[in-house]
This record gives structure tokens, C-alpha cells and sequence, in this order.
């Protein structure tokens, strides 16, 4: 059924990763409650990319048309995803008008030890010369996500016109759920796109996938190809080279930790090896968003957690159950019963 | 040690590294390139002016990391220094030039993901506070002027295509012709071709890559500059250490790109113009001229304790005291290199035999002389003869 309502999204479509897997999600998740339409926007920062497949088929799927670089947009409300895809632009030239702006703050403000991610106060600058609305919110993705925001907020002045989000408008996650192993062996992997942010040193990667493992299997780890970083006890598989509940089947432990100077801001690929039945070690800011569906821990500290599981398998299945009954709160559902309420909250359009 | 790195991995980000490097190191600062950085093909006299920085850096001890060009780092440039394993670095420093807020956030960003650290990342328009020839990356340091030698020393840089007109050479030949200059031409290896297979094979002539940015700066009095593009990296570094140095530079570019902010004079267009100009407008003044350059806030925004303040790198030695001479400690040394040299190498000794001030003298031979020089009681350096790697 749909209603009434007004509901624009602004974005630039040819973002990849996760933030398009929620996107494509949240497309399907609202679709009938409000009437959508989808604006999109060619940011110097995607320049020659492709419209994320993701994207597409969900948009197909709903006989949603995209218009590309409309110069007004007005609906009731207006959500743009992903300010960042404006930080190389200048002025924006599109005009927004809404009673309510909803900017979906898929990156962090701030890297650990208060660092700027990007030009964030550009990106929020060009929206506000852009935007007229009754209400502009910056809403998180997470509770990590959200305390970036507000420490970046709280030292900055200029952007008092901007909310914060009560609730967070976390990635729609609603993987297929697998049974856990009742009989874990200690098989680890990662996976993740090759960029350095997303691996930490090798002296932590060497503590996270020992020679001692039956199985080490790396995702993206394109760049540890080299002679001076190979190991001949990884599995280095190149990014979207192989289907992912392959990767899962050759693994029972997912050990997933950064650069120290990099956060995920929600962590979708958690979500996913929650999902898949799977336990999750992680480090303790990100495992902060999974409420301890994820286990927070230290690269040093992993194989005696995995040690610990394997000792007890019947612990390794019943922390997998509860950590995937908690990914309900990221489900469509859980979704639509917080935002969708939000969205659907405005006095009705003019017939 | 300081381990120079650019951020470009290539020959461009590679000369730059040099050029910084001799600077750094005129500067008293012990400096190293890593040895993996160099690249496939290296021009003859890179390889001498790189040779006294290049170490393998898993055998020398790295207190610094000192990165220019740092708004364009390559993925290459970031896999080798991660590979580097700089955990025990004091400190990693990054120079660029960055046109907004943007671009410096990504490439502190990107070092820092890449080196499992941060990065301090200086912004070069801020410590200049006046916008850089577009060329240049590396940065300059002040050297002491030099007396001034009775007629003034003239460095022109012709780009090669600029030959090509027929008319060009033969202007430089009166130029040369004339009383009023020592004349040096600067230009590329196909510009040096051109010269030498004409008739005016007599001018003195240099590639401008065959010394480096300070020594040419130590023996011009006055430079100008020909070309369509902006400058390169070496012409750009020895610009300023010319302003440094209290002389005169003359831009006749098309582009004019070292008059935004330096005090660099508006030359002709016209090479033809050039000598009237010069002794007209330039001569008469130089001293002037060089007071007002060197004195200038564009030239004493670039000097290299702007650097050391910035990064808190301790000063060491003193500037210049590695690099210049005076009159009074110049030395001579013979070159006896034709054929074998034994003939010369002998009449040489003869010579140095009847000058005064034995002490400051010395020889540069091939092996087969080195003997016969040693004989005579000369100190004599042997040379390496030119090989197929030359």
C-alpha cells in the first residue's frame, strides 16, 4: 500500500559496499509507505564508477525511476545517504526543499584519536546553502557512529541548525541465518575491500592468523601478494572474486580488526558472519554496535578466545544463537517500526 | 636519519627526493633515500648525486620520515613504506601542497591507514603563506652570497624545442659574443644535441639536470628562464635558491609562473630583447636586486627552518658550512682524462709543481696515472673510467 507521503532519496548511486547493500534494503523496506523517489547525484567522488548493482536491481525491482541531477528536489521528507560523496564537489547546484532533511551519516566524523575522516563540515556546509526545510537531522548509523557526530559537533560552531537523530538509522540487515557448527574447528578468515584502512599491521594480522590454524582465509587481502608480507599459511582470496557463503563454508571463526587509525562506522560485514553462524571477534569500538553479539577483543587475545570455543563447542553454538537473535534489532521490521513511524509522522499532501 | 620519500613513485617524485635530499643535507640533517625507491632508469648524473643518500633501510637506523608532494601519494609510494616497518620511527612527516581542507584530511588519512599511524601533515601554502611555482615539490633552504666575480654569470634556460627556431642560436652567440656576461646555457639532453652539432658547439653549455639545483645556484650571478611550461622540479629549486642567495631571477616563460608571488623580474619575450635588457635594466642593479630577493618575505617564508619548526626537527650544523668556500680556501684540481692521461698527467704535475700553496692542490686521474701523481707528492683521487653504464 502506498501512501500519500512524499519521501525523496538523494544519493549518489554508484557508491559500492555495504552502504548500498542498506540502501537497496531500505528501498525495499519503505517502499510502501510512503511514495519514493530517487534522485541521484554525479559527485566527482564516484567519477567513472558504475551504478552499484545492488542499487540497480533494487530500484528494477520496485519500478523506481532515477533522476539524475534534478536541480530542485522537494518532498515531505528528503533523505540523502552519505554526505561524503560531497566532499570533492563544489557549490552544490540542486535546490531541497522539505519539511524534513534527513542526512544518513554513513562515515564517521572523526577516526580514532579525534581526527577528521573527511571534510565533513563542507559536505554539511553545501547542504545547508542547498537545503530549506522545516528540520534537518544528521542521523547515525550506530552508536559508534553517533559519538563521532556529536564529538564533532561539540567542537564545532556553525552547525546548531542541525539535529541528532534519537534513534540510529542503522544498516538494514537481514541476512539468510545459518545454524552454527556444532563441532567448530579453529578456521578463521576475514573479509573486507583491499584498502589499507581496512587491516591492521602485520604483526597483528601474523596474531590473528598463526601458522598453528587449520585454515586462514583472507577476503581483499590483495595486497599481502607481495613476497616481503606472504604467508604461506593464508589463503589470500582477491576481493569479489569468490561467493561469499563459499568463503563462509571454509571458515568457522571471523576475525575481523582494522588499521588503528580506521573504524567502521556499522560494520555490515559483522552482521553477515553473525548471520552465517559464525562467531565474530572483533575490536571493542566496533563490537560496541552489536551490543555483544560481537566479542570485543585484542589481536593478541584471539587465539585463546578461539581456543576457548573450540574447547566448548556448546558454547560456540549458544553464543552464536543469541548474537543472531540480536541482529533482529538491524532487521527491515525493527526498521520500519522506528523510521517508518518517523517518515509517516506529517500531515498528508495536498491532494 | 632522516629517510626522504615523495609522494609520486615516479622519475619526477624520484628527482624531487634528490633535490630535497642535498638540500637537507647542505643543511647539516643526515638524510637517506631507500634504495628500493629507485627507479628502473636513472640519468647519468642522478646517479651521482643520489649515490651519497641511497642505503638499503633495513641496515641504517630511522629517527624520521619525511614525505614531500604529499598531495599526490601513489598507492605504490604507500605499499613500499608500509613495508618499511616504520613502528620504531620517532616520527612520520608529510609536505604537500593542497588546494583545500579535503585534500589534506585524505592524505593524512591515507598515510595513516597505510603506516597503522598518524602522520604530521604540513600544508606548504601555509608555511609559505604565498602560493609555489606549480613544479616544484621539494622545498629550499637560504645559502650565504657568494662574492661577486668581476663580470656577472649568466645562466639561460632554453628548452630544446626552442632551438628549433634558427634564429635562436645565433642570438646566443652574440650574447656570448658580448663583453657584458659569462654566459652559461642551460637546457635539455635534445637542446645540448642541437648545440653541439651546429657551429656555436663552442658555447658553454650544461643539461640542466647535470648539477645540482645548489651548485648552479652558487655559480649564477643572474638566470633567466625560456620555455612554454611551467617550470620543472630543478629549475624550480634553482630559482629559489637564487632568491635565497640574493640574485636575480628573470622569468621570460610564457607562462610567467614565478611571478604570482616571487620576486622574480618580468623578462622579454623575445630572446633578441634579452641583452639590451639586461644592460640596460638588470646590470646596473644587481645589487639591488638581490638585496630586494633575498630580503623578500616570499623568500624567508622558504627556508628550511621553516621546516624544522614545523616538524620540531632539531637543527644540525649550521646552514651552508658543508656546502660553501670562500676565495680564500678555494683548492685546484688537475683533470689530466685525455687519451690515457700519462701525458698530461705529467705535464700537470709540472705546473702544479710552480704553483703556490701546495696543500690546496690535488689531482683527479685515471688508476694507470695515479701512481705516477702520488710519485710527485700530489694527493690523487682515481676516477672510474666511463663504462657502457654511463
Amino acid at each position: 500500500m502506498t501512501g500519500h507521503l512524499t519521501l525523496a532519496y538523494i544519493i549518489d548511486p554508484r557508491f559500492q559496499g555495504g552502504t548500498s547493500a542498506a540502501v537497496a534494503r531500505e528501498f525495499r523496506a519503505l517502499h510502501d509507505l510512503a511514495h519514493i523517489r530517487v534522485h541521484a547525484v554525479t559527485s566527482r567522488m564516484f567519477r567513472g564508477k558504475e551504478v552499484a548493482p545492488v542499487l540497480q536491481n533494487a530500484l528494477d525491482d520496485l519500478g523506481i525511476p532515477v533522476v539524475w541531477d534534478a536541480p530542485h528536489v522537494s518532498a515531505d521528507t528528503v533523505v540523502l545517504h552519505n554526505p561524503a560523496f560531497l566532499k570533492f564537489d563544489p557549490p552544490f547546484a540542486m535546490r531541497i526543499f522539505a519539511r524534513n532533511f534527513i542526512v544518513v551519516t554513513h562515515e564517521n566524523f572523526l577516526r580514532p584519536g579525534g581526527y577528521e575522516a573527511f571534510d565533513a563540515g563542507h559536505c554539511l556546509k553545501l547542504l545547508d546553502s542547498a537545503c530549506l526545510a522545516l528540520r534537518k537531522t544528521l542521523a547515525p548509523v550506530s552508536s559508534h557512529n553517533r559519538t563521532t557526530i556529536a564529538d564533532w559537533l561539540a567542537t564545532r560552531s556553525g552547525f546548531d541548525n542541525w539535529s541528532l537523530l534519537d534513534t540510529d538509522w542503522h544498516n538494514i540487515c537481514d541476512f539468510p541465518i545459518l545454524t552454527p557448527t556444532p563441532a567448530p574447528l579453529d578456521r578463521r578468515g576475514r573479509h573486507s575491500r583491499p584498502g589499507f584502512e581496512k587491516f591492521p599491521s602485520l604483526e597483528q594480522l601474523d596474531a590473528c592468523f598463526p601458522e598453528h590454524a587449520i585454515a586462514n582465509v583472507i577476503v581483499g587481502g590483495d595486497a599481502f601478494r607481495h613476497e616481503s608480507t606472504h604467508r604461506l599459511h593464508w589463503t589470500l582470496v582477491p576481493f569479489q572474486s569468490i561467493e561469499i557463503d563459499k568463503y563462509f563454508e571454509m571458515i568457522d571463526f571471523m576475525v575481523y580488526f582494522t588499521a588503528p587509525t580506521w573504524r567502521e562506522s556499522f560494520g555490515r560485514v559483522l552482521a553477515e558472519g553473525i548471520a552465517a553462524g559464525k562467531v565474530v571477534i572483533s575490536d571493542p569500538d566496533t563490537a560496541s554496535v552489536f551490543d555483544g553479539a560481537v566479542i570485543p577483543s585484542r589481536p593478541a587475545e584471539v587465539t585463546a578466545v578461539i581456543s576457548h570455543f573450540i574447547n566448548h563447542p556448546k558454547r560456540y553454538a549458544e553464543h552464536v544463537l543469541a548474537a543472531q537473535a540480536k541482529l533482529a534489532v538491524f532487521s527491515a521490521d525493527a526498521f520500519r517500526a522506528t523510521h517508518g513511524a518517523m517518515i509517516g509522522d506529517l500531515p498528508e499532501a495536498a491532494a | 636519519m632522516i629517510l626522504v620519500e615523495a609522494g609520486s613513485d615516479d622519475d619526477r617524485g624520484f628527482d624531487a627526493k634528490i633535490v630535497f635530499s642535498a638540500q637537507l643535507a647542505a643543511h647539516g640533517h643526515a638524510v637517506v633515500i631507500d634504495e628500493n625507491s629507485l627507479p628502473a632508469m636513472l640519468h647519468r648524473n642522478q646517479k651521482y648525486e643520489v649515490a651519497p643518500y641511497l642505503a638499503n633501510i633495513a641496515d641504517v637506523s630511522i629517527s624520521r620520515v619525511l614525505l614531500i608532494g604529499a598531495e599526490d601519494i601513489s598507492d605504490a609510494t604507500l605499499m613500499r613504506l608500509r613495508a618499511c616497518n616504520l613502528a620504531d620511527v620517532a616520527a612520520i612527516s608529510a609536505i604537500g601542497d593542497f588546494p583545500d581542507h579535503q585534500s589534506l584530511l585524505g592524505a593524512r588519512a591515507r598515510l595513516a591507514y597505510a603506516l597503522g599511524r598518524e602522520p604530521q601533515v604540513v600544508n606548504l601554502s601555509d608555511l609559505h603563506k604565498i602560493g609555489l611555482p606549480k613544479a616544484s615539490i621539494a622545498t629550499q633552504i637560504r645559502i650565504p652570497p657568494p662574492e661577486r666575480p668581476p663580470l656577472p654569470t649568466l645562466f639561460l634556460f632554453v628548452p630544446g624545442e626552442r632551438l628549433d627556431d634558427p634564429a635562436t642560436l645565433p642570438i646566443l652567440a652574440a650574447i656570448d659574443d658580448g663583453s657584458a656576461f659569462r654566459l652559461t646555457i642551460l637546457t635539455d639532453r635534445k637542446g645540448k644535441e642541437k648545440i653541439k652539432e651546429s657551429r656555436f658547439a663552442g658555447l658553454s653549455l650544461l643539461g640542466y639536470a647535470e648539477l645540482g639545483p645548489m651548485t648552479l645556484a652558487r655559480s649564477a650571478d643572474i638566470a633567466v628562464f625560456y620555455g612554454e611550461d611551467t617550470l620543472n622540479e630543478r629549475m624550480s629549486a634553482f630559482a629559489v635558491e637564487l632568491f635565497a642567495a640574493g640574485k636575480t631571477v628573470i622569468d621570460c616563460t610564457s607562462t610567467k609562473s614565478l611571478l604570482t608571488d616571487a620576486p622574480a623580474l618580468r623578462g622579454p619575450d623575445d630572446l633578441d630583447a634579452l641583452p639590451d635588457y639586461l644592460n640596460r635594466s638588470v646590470v646596473p642593479n644587481l645589487e639591488e636586486l638581490g638585496i630586494h630577493a633575498q630580503n623578500s618575505r616570499w623568500t624567508a617564508s622558504r627556508s628550511i627552518e621553516r621546516i624544522e619548526e614545523a616538524f620540531g626537527i632539531p637543527q644540525s650544523g649550521h646552514p651552508g658550512t658543508t656546502v660553501m668556500e670562500t676565495r680564500d680556501e678555494a683548492r685546484t684540481i688537475f683533470f689530466p682524462t685525455n687519451g690515457n692521461g700519462l701525458g698530461h698527467a705529467q705535464r700537470c704535475t709540472l705546473i702544479a709543481a710552480e704553483m703556490d700553496a701546495a696543500e690546496r692542490i690535488g689531482f683527479a686521474a685515471y688508476p694507470s696515472c695515479v701512481g705516477l701523481i702520488r710519485g710527485k707528492g700530489f694527493a690523487c683521487l682515481p676516477l672510474v673510467p666511463k663504462s657502457v653504464d654511463h
